[in-house]
């Protein structure tokens, strides 16, 4: 069931009403109603695996207790590793086996052994990388002692499995949602209609950005060879845009949905493409997945409290598991490793922290040296999103040697033009709004202060935008991960 | 929270309010713009309006709407002819625009069954998916042919105004010819429509991509060709099966073309039809009778419906129970 389908326009009201006006006496119903939700959202893209949701949860919350429980620290290293070796074990197996595999492969036969490893044919569980990092997060957690063990199951389940995050986040954490799943929860006008705002917002992105720069990024990549240089760097700034409008209008969509259950989820994206450095960006991109990794695998690493080399070291280590996270291909490891070329200098030279509030925060406009930063920022981001989007490093190559190619000074050779340019006019739109809207979590925020009529003339605006001007529809890119 | 669903109430409402004249609005225009969807509202237009009396129809894709001039063939034949040919689709959607057909209309006497590499392919998505819009909610032939396919959700059939969900260039033209009042003229002339153009690098384009094509022989189409057959057949329908030329070019890029012709022969012999296969005919041999590999310019179109009619015609039009190379 995808959020921009008619399907969850059905699905939401109903589980909002049963919610507010049938389970509302008691908490732990309303737990259960989000729970059985949850797990119908799921098994309405594959029931098969909310088996392996279940015992993924199951499985995390039986060793929470256990480590809780255990006296010696050996038995509580015991469930620790026993959890996050299953956990990784099935991301392992449904998401890495055959990237292994078949590398392990072709490594042997560089040295004349020939092997024909078995490789599996299975579709990736929809949400795995996202639900075994909010298990992992947990157990973690419970091990160095920052919070106590879930003693419901039910509520265990809801922090797992709550459907607006289930299969493409925010990442969240234990110690921020699960008080919220165990708090009494009352409804609140200001909130709830704050929640139908980003969900506006976020389809907006969605529909109306991500899958029209989609259409026409996907005509540059598939066929990198029969467009010239200016035409890929039109590409390339489409899936830029692509990306973007697809990743964080799910997470505002998803988001905005779960406030209207009252409950508030992390923020995953902080105006990314506004970051003056690329520290920023990351700042601003993704955040519950950079902040996991720093927080579970930077920081315990020495984080950039160490010598030198190991700042490098672990920089490259998250860059790259990062990449990793989000597929087993080459081209995603080198998006990290690039990522991470961008990054050091700033480490390096102690300025990764220089930009921290949003740009221009207390300006109408940002000044020429922060615009320049804001350039160049954005099209390092541009270039090291070509790995992410091509199918494999020899296309991306192919693709960026044709983007600095001579044809770049030529007209683009798109077919039909227009629709680049209307493109070109939707994004320029989203770009002011945000830009207007830059020191609110999402930029339709400060509508509220506006007049009725004119937040009605606002809504209606959007509502037959997403309708007319949407893209053919399009799976939202961050599913597969 | 009353606050709450009162103020989602009157935003929603009035759109859901107007959803339903907006679709029939856009449906009605959408009927009469020839020019868009391949031309394909003429035909589904004259199936709908129930007055179609010709006693030739011509079956097939957009090879056999791009081949069969119905004007030359009437002229040989002395019979009214139609061309239902569908663009972009084999038989599995050429046959509920049979029954479609048959279902408003006087039956013909005769069924050119044009084939081609594509007639056994089951599709997995709509191709050209607007034709169907403003007919689908109410033709159960169109929803049980196209329920299995990729491009509406179940919700599309039912829902005013969902069909037209990300139709931006649709919406747009629609609205713009109705504020200009243009009045669009058909593309097709009984479904027909003769292409002026040359010889383009089409083919030599999908060649690139493809290398080499498989065709693809789907088995429940298959079987649904042998129950149109036998039912035509209990209806005195005579069929006859044409494969219309194709370029020679095309030759060197399919896998396993005999197979098909192979099977269309078989097909042929089983149902006691004649089979005319014009694969090898020397129109296939001169690129100025083609505007790509597979289909005919107007030129084309008329040398072969030519030769199709004068066949015909000098063959008693029901010729023996044979496969033949004409």
């Amino acid at each position: 069931m995808l959020f921009n389908s008619f399907a969850f326009a059905i699905f939401l009201p109903i589980v909002f009403i049963l919610y507010w006006f049938v389970f509302n006496k008691k908490l732990r119903t309303q737990n259960i109603l989000l729970l059985v939700a949850s797990y119908f959202f799921y098994a309405c893209w594959d029931w098969r695996f909310l088996f392996l949701l279940l015992f993924s949860t199951a499985l995390d919350y039986f060793s929470g207790l256990k480590i809780e429980k255990a006296a010696r620290p050996a038995t509580r290293k015991f469930w620790l590793w026993l959890s996050i070796g299953i956990n990784l074990g099935f991301l392992g197996i449904f998401k890495y086996y055959n990237f292994f595999a078949e590398n392990m492969s072709a490594l042997l036969s560089q040295f004349g052994l020939k092997s024909h490893p078995a490789l599996i044919q299975v579709i990736l569980p929809v949400g795995i990388s996202f639900y075994t990092f909010h298990g992992l997060s947990y157990i973690i957690d419970i091990y160095q002692r920052r919070i106590d063990a879930e003693k419901s199951f039910v509520d265990y389940s809801v922090f797992v499995s709550f459907f607006p995050l289930l299969v493409a986040g925010p990442i969240e954490r234990a110690t921020h949602l699960l008080p919220q799943i165990k708090r009494k929860r009352s409804f609140d006008y200001a909130t709830a209609v704050d929640g139908c705002r980003q969900i506006l917002w976020g389809l907006f992105k969605k529909v109306v950005i991500a899958d029209n720069c989609a259409e026409l990024a996907n005509e540059m990549f598939n066929y990198p060879g029969a467009h010239n240089g200016s035409a890929l760097w039109l590409g390339a700034l489409f899936f830029t845009f692509q990306i973007y409008g697809d990743f964080s209008g799910y997470s505002d969509i998803a988001l905005g949905t779960a406030k209207l259950f009252g409950i508030d989820l992390l923020r995953n994206f902080a105006y990314p493409y506004f970051s003056r450095d690329i520290a920023e960006f990351w700042r601003r991109w993704h955040i519950s997945l950079s902040s996991w990794f720093r927080d579970y695998v930077y920081i315990p690493l020495g984080g950039s409290k160490v010598p030198a080399w190991k700042r490098i070291r672990n920089t490259f280590i998250i860059f790259l598991l990062s990449g990793f996270w989000h597929g087993a291909q080459w081209t995603f490891i080198a998006w990290g490793a690039i990522n991470a070329i961008y990054f050091l200098p700033l480490l390096l030279t102690k300025r990764n922290r220089s930009n921290i509030e949003i740009v221009a925060a207390d300006k109408a406009l940002p000044s020429l040296r922060e615009l320049w930063s804001i350039g160049i920022t954005f099209i390092l981001t541009m270039i090291a999103w070509v790995f992410f989007r091509a199918e494999s490093i020899g296309s991306a190559l192919k693709y960026l040697k044709g983007m600095f190619s001579s044809t770049v000074f030529q007209k683009p050779d798109i077919d039909g033009m227009g629709r680049a340019w209307i493109a070109l006019g939707l994004i320029a739109i989203m770009f002011l709004i945000e830009w207007q809207g830059r020191r609110d979590p999402f930029p339709l925020r400060n509508i509220r202060q506006r007049s009725y009529a004119f937040q009605y003339a606002v809504y209606i605006l959007f509502i037959l935008a997403i309708f007319l001007w949407a893209g053919t529809p399009q799976q939202f890119i961050y599913f597969q991960f | 929270m009353k606050k709450f669903l009162r103020n989602i109430l009157w935003l929603l409402l009035p759109l859901a309010l107007l959803a339903w004249p907006a679709d029939r609005w856009l449906s009605s225009r959408l009927k009469h713009s020839f020019g868009m969807a391949q031309g394909e509202f003429s035909v589904w237009e004259d199936i709908y309006s129930a007055k179609m009396q010709n006693e030739v129809a011509v079956y097939g894709s957009s090879r056999a709407w791009c081949h069969y001039d119905p004007e030359i063939l009437k002229d040989s034949l002395n019979a009214e002819t139609y061309n239902l040919g569908m663009d972009g689709y084999g038989f599995y959607m050429q046959h509920m625009r049979h029954l479609e057909y048959f279902r408003y209309n006087k039956h013909p006497k005769y069924i050119i069954l044009n084939l081609d590499l594509f007639t056994f392919e089951m599709p997995k998505g709509l191709y050209n998916a607007t034709q169907f819009i403003p007919y689908m909610s109410h033709s159960e032939n169109m929803q049980s042919y196209m329920w299995p396919l990729q491009g509406f959700t179940h919700f599309d059939y039912y829902v005013p105004l969902l069909r037209y969900y990300g139709r931006k260039s649709e919406c747009i033209s629609l609205i713009s010819d109705a504020v200009q009042g243009k009045q669009s003229l058909p593309m097709r002339h009984k479904g027909y429509h003769a292409h002026a153009s040359e010889w383009n690098e089409d083919f030599k384009n999908a060649a690139k991509l493809m290398e080499k094509y498989s065709i693809v022989i789907d088995s429940p189409v298959v079987q649904l060709m042998d129950r149109f057959l036998t039912d035509c057949a209990r209806e005195k329908i005579q069929v006859i099966m044409v494969y219309s030329p194709e370029n020679i070019a095309i030759r060197g890029f399919l896998r396993n073309k005999q197979q098909l012709v192979d099977l269309y022969r078989e097909i042929a012999q089983r149902h006691h039809l004649v089979f005319l296969d014009y694969s090898d005919d020397p129109l296939c041999y001169d690129r100025s009778n083609f505007y790509n590999a597979s289909h005919l310019n107007a030129r084309g179109s008329r040398l072969f419906s030519q030769k199709l009619g004068h066949y015909l015609k000098t063959n008693g039009f029901i010729p023996k129970n044979m496969a033949v190379t004409p």
